[in-house]
């Protein structure tokens, strides 16, 4: 098959949904922008409509990495007396047992693999030789749904957000080290949108039971900074699965609505 | 002629000056990258019509300017378009020293102008020039006239249509290696909700349909960069017929980049002309590869003839030959850029007529 059939566009779906902060989100926003007064670490922000959001950036990454790391797939770079790269972290051990060391690890580029079909490789590590392999999953941005409530809301105190304070004490002096940590509160809902390419033979139930994975496991994690101390705990609740092939672009068609299994887990109760 | 109007689902990031510098974005959206991302979406959906789609794409299309409202926003034209020293002294301050002070502030605003709404850029095209107090400055450096204001209420509010802010992202190490981490800064362009870019297209006859199929897949697909992440999304506000400027005169005035062609008549072009120039560069699709920089001209150049302009193609056959047996590249194609013109009819600027006499 050449390159050509192999990544000819056949179709792009489309899920859509609401994803909703169970605990207080932190998804950092550019502390340049801090105001006296306000929080040590700020929340992205709309500049516009000063609304947060979820970067669909920082949700691509979390599920990447997760995804990733669950298969053991990631390209992970050795010490200078070691310069071969190992492409599965079961293949790890004997290298380090022989005294190598670890020198970074980035994402997947080995075209066999789950995370590299799903996610895409990028370009400066593309196989020389063989298909090119595109990136399939878009992740957009996820926009606020329910300003409204959160204006009305009785508890927090910056625009739509709480602030946390968190105190880290000495452990020899006593001394307490204060901070302020600015958070989207719990019951705050976002639209996310993914986003589907799919190409050639590729097989709708395989990538889309590779997004929904991906999306139990950030379910099961957390989304954006200070997880370990309970925040960014997020459920996605699948609304709509719908799919567009050439022939609607070409005809300018509405997409066409997917009889798909979303598996419970992504149904919120 | 069509005139799309194009409403962003999220941010955008453009930047085809090859700077390598995530942290920089361009607030419009050049012809050339315009043009080439529809022929990737034309290609995609209508594999048949590859690749002459990019060698010699049936459409024309100018850049994509922003659009706030119902207001439709055109570059600063190349040439003087002010009219302020003339109507200082009569309404101006009386004291001589206020006067001057006055003057100089208005000549400072007048350098923050980048945008002009349809009827001052009319009137512009029609040989005049904009008094400074029958026009109002808004964020974002557009230009306005008093009568328009209060007709908009996006524009009326006194907010920014668009904002160009910077987000700090960061790239994580898998295993937690320290080292491995990189912080950086990337450039977004945030649109309010009834803000975007619009751009005119002139379609080969028949392939109208086609068009607007690869517009609606380059819309769902993203412009620019970082589309896994989503940005550059956009949906089709609107389609609408687009009468040509009604400017009487002999001139043209690029709403496109433009390099021209050899055989144009460059002297003809040339016997009246203001002009600016940008350098494009940037990257060859799914590639590693560097375009060669190219100088054209930029969007508000005035000729006196019709520009028409050329497909540039970036690598030539002994090239991609080399590329192919040494690098092992899997590079296939010329990489064509487009560089025609898409021009509106001009009068003569008053400005070049008093130069020349």
């Amino acid at each position: 098959m050449s390159d050509a059939t192999q990544f000819e566009f056949k179709t792009r779906l489309f899920v859509s949904g609401t994803i909703t902060a169970l605990t207080g989100l932190h998804i950092g926003g550019n502390s340049t922008e801090m105001a006296i007064g306000g929080a040590d670490q700020i929340v992205v922000r709309d500049p516009l409509t000063n609304h947060p959001y979820i970067p669909g950036s920082s949700l691509r990454g979390k599920m990447r990495s997760l995804f990733e790391r669950m298969r053991g797939e990631m390209t992970v770079k050795l010490d200078k007396s070691e310069k071969r790269e190992v492409t599965r972290l079961e293949e790890l051990g004997p290298h380090l047992a022989s005294g190598a060391k670890l020198k970074s690890a980035g994402p997947a580029s080995d075209s066999g693999q789950a995370s590299a079909k799903l996610f895409g490789v990028p370009i400066d590590r593309q196989p020389k030789e063989g298909a090119f392999i595109p990136q399939r999953l878009v992740v957009r941005d996820a926009m606020l749904l329910n300003a409204d409530l959160l204006e009305e809301a009785r508890n927090t105190d910056m625009p739509l957000t709480e602030v946390k304070t968190e105190v880290a004490i000495d452990r020899i002096t006593s001394q307490a080290n204060p901070r302020q940590i600015e958070r989207v509160p719990a019951g705050a809902a976002f639209g996310f949108s993914f986003v589907l390419n799919l190409y050639g033979k590729d097989s709708e139930q395989e990538y889309l039971g590779w997004l929904f994975e991906c999306m139990q496991l950030l379910q099961d994690d957390y989304l954006g900074g200070h997880g370990s101390r309970g925040y960014g705990r997020v459920q996605f609740d699948v609304a709509s699965v719908t799919a567009k092939t050439a022939r609607h672009y070409r005809e300018n068609l509405e997409p066409e609505a997917l009889e798909v299994q979303v598996p419970e887990a992504l149904r919120r109760p | 002629m069509k005139l799309f109007r194009l409403k962003f689902r999220s941010a955008l990031h453009v930047d085809s000056r090859g700077s390598g510098e995530p942290e920089s974005a361009e607030e419009f959206v050049r012809s050339d990258t315009l043009s080439v991302a529809l022929a990737l979406a034309w290609a995609a959906l209508f594999p048949e019509d590859a690749p002459g789609v990019f060698s010699d794409p049936p459409f024309k299309v100018s850049s994509a300017f922003p659009y706030a409202g119902s207001t439709l926003l055109f570059p600063v034209p190349a040439w003087n378009i002010w009219r302020q020293t003339a109507r200082l002294q009569p309404h101006g301050p009386k004291n001589a020293h206020d006067a001057e002070a006055r003057s100089l502030q208005i000549r400072k605003d007048l350098k923050k102008v980048r945008w002009l709404s349809r009827p001052l850029f009319e009137q512009v095209l029609q040989g005049g020039r904009i008094d400074w107090e029958e026009m109002e400055l808004l964020p974002g450096g557009i230009a306005v006239s008093n009568t328009e204001l209060h007709g908009t209420e996006l524009l009326g509010s006194g907010a920014a249509p668009w904002v160009l802010s910077e987000r700090q992202r960061v790239s994580v190490d898998r295993l937690g290696i320290p080292g491995g981490e990189g912080l950086f800064f990337f450039a977004l362009q945030f649109f309010a909700p009834d803000a975007g870019l619009f751009f005119m297209a002139d379609a080969a006859k028949g392939q109208d349909a086609r068009l607007r199929a690869a517009l609606n897949f380059l819309g769902d697909q993203g412009l620019g960069a970082d589309r896994s992440s989503g940005l550059g999304s956009f949906e089709v506000r609107s389609e609408e017929e687009f009468e040509p400027f009604a400017a009487a005169g002999k001139g043209w005035v690029t709403m496109s980049l433009y390099n021209p062609d050899p055989k144009e008549d460059l002297q003809g072009l040339t016997v009246k002309t203001a002009y600016g120039l940008t350098t494009r560069s940037g990257w060859i699709h799914q590639s590693t590869l560097g375009r060669p920089p190219i100088r054209a001209f930029t969007e508000g150049s005035y000729f006196s003839l019709r520009p028409e302009g050329r497909i540039v193609p970036m690598l030539g056959q002994t090239l991609i030959t080399e590329l192919r047996q040494t690098l092992n590249l899997r590079i296939g194609h010329s990489a064509p850029r487009d560089f025609r013109a898409f021009a509106v009819p001009c009068s003569e600027p008053p400005e070049l007529m008093e130069a020349a006499s």
